[in-house]
């Protein structure tokens, strides 16, 4: 089991829970939140966010996503974000700061990806297994690049989320025609070439 | 959209071991399930033995059971699967290797088609001609070709030369070889017998010869 995350000081300060009318402040205020999602985040390795920011798939297995604390909730200081202001630090967090992603940009209530870790840095640490393992150039199943016990994934890399390990290989490796997706009988993609 | 880089192709074999490792993806998880059914159903019959309720517990073992069965069936199966596998990719490979080995047959036939002695010997021919019209044109110049005969002569007595300087090194080593190997074996005897051995060895060297040529007839 990992550690609890530890908030930064500011998690208790009130006046952080509700957006500032001061535009500086305001700033200020949503740089600590973004900072805070993603040093939280980054922590339980949580690679996913419902919009409300609870954490949907983290890939650490030991983890039980509905014990965690809360983000945008203090207890101690009873304060909580309001749906508007996480909207507003979501959207930050997705157009300026380029840290996450709908999950579907088509039904944008499925949650956000959220990215401590880039695509692109994803993606080399997909592409230096595959290749350090000596599996350049074969078929590998989705399954077998995240879940297979005995398939000697690094840590960093098991148990990502598929759907995230998808968006990886579509945006990154086939766009440098470094994969090949191939669609299983259900018309989903169930395996890559990686070369 | 228009300018993508070209994506790896596909083949047939591809797809094939494609459906083979979905096929051991859902072994895999197939087996992961059971094991959880297992440990669930030793649970609820440990519940049932603790309510008194041998029955009851008994179906549950009886059902782990069943279901231990049934993984070390599909373990076989994974072998098999895996095995397919394997000997699949191992032929792809080997058919790389034998793709290799005509292309390589290739290029080797075309060198050798390029290289027929008539060629060489005709090439050889020419080469001795030219050097021999080269040697014409410096006669005729009055370079001779080469060393004269004095130079000739002086190379061989720098050479002597070199040798004599040479050699008397390379003599003194070997004695002092000689030397080295020499004095670590006897000297150690030589302490404790001198004395006694040169008195004995003139009369004794001459009776053991005489001894040893009866026996050797």
């Amino acid at each position: 089991m990992s550690t609890a995350f530890s908030f930064p000081k500011i998690h208790s300060f009130p006046p952080l829970y509700t957006k500032q009318p001061n535009a500086t402040i305001a700033q200020h205020q949503l740089e600590s939140w973004t900072q805070i999602v993603l040093e939280y985040c980054a922590h339980y390795k949580i690679t996913s966010l419902s919009l409300a920011g609870v954490p949907r798939y983290s890939q650490d297995q030991s983890l039980d996503l509905d014990t965690l604390p809360p983000i945008f909730d203090n207890k101690e200081i009873e304060r909580t974000v309001n749906e508007e202001f996480k909207t507003t630090i979501i959207n930050h967090l997705i157009h300026k700061l380029h840290k996450a992603d709908y999950i579907n940009p088509k039904n944008p209530s499925l949650g956000i990806f959220i990215y401590w870790r880039s695509l692109t840095e994803w993606s080399d640490l997909l592409y230096s297994y595959v290749d350090k393992s000596g599996q350049l150039g074969t078929i590998l199943t989705i399954y077998e690049l995240t879940k297979l016990e005995d398939a000697g994934i690094p840590d960093n890399l098991k148990y990502l989320d598929e759907e995230l390990l998808i968006k990886v290989l579509k945006e990154v490796l086939i766009k440098k025609g470094k994969a090949q997706i191939l669609m299983n009988e259900d018309g989903e993609i169930g395996g890559v070439k990686i070369v | 959209m228009g300018q993508q880089p070209s994506a790896p192709k596909i083949t047939a074999q591809d797809k094939a071991i494609f459906q083979l490792k979905q096929q051991r993806d859902k072994l895999k998880q197939y087996q992961k399930r059971l094991s959880l059914v297992i440990d669930r159903q030793s649970q609820l019959a440990r519940d049932a033995i603790r309510n008194k309720q041998p029955e009851r517990a008994k179906f549950y073992l009886k059902a782990k059971k069943q279901q231990q069965a049934t993984i070390s069936k599909t373990y076989g199966q994974l072998d098999n699967l895996e095995g397919l596998i394997g000997t699949i990719e191992f032929k792809l490979i080997e058919k790389d290797v034998i793709y290799g080995l005509q292309q390589g047959n290739e290029v080797l036939k075309l060198l050798n088609s390029k290289m027929s002695v008539d060629k060489i010997d005709k090439v050889l021919d020419d080469l001795e001609d030219e050097r021999l019209r080269v040697d014409e044109v410096s006669d005729a110049l009055g370079m001779g070709s080469g060393l004269t005969t004095g130079e000739e002569n002086e190379v061989d007595e720098e050479f002597e030369r070199l040798q004599r300087e040479l050699d008397p090194q390379a003599a003194s080593k070997e004695h002092s070889q000689d030397k080295t190997k020499d004095p670590v074996l006897p000297e150690v005897p030589k302490d404790q017998i001198l004395p006694e051995v040169p008195k004995k060895t003139p009369q004794q060297l001459e009776p053991e010869r005489k001894a040893y040529e009866p026996l050797a007839e």
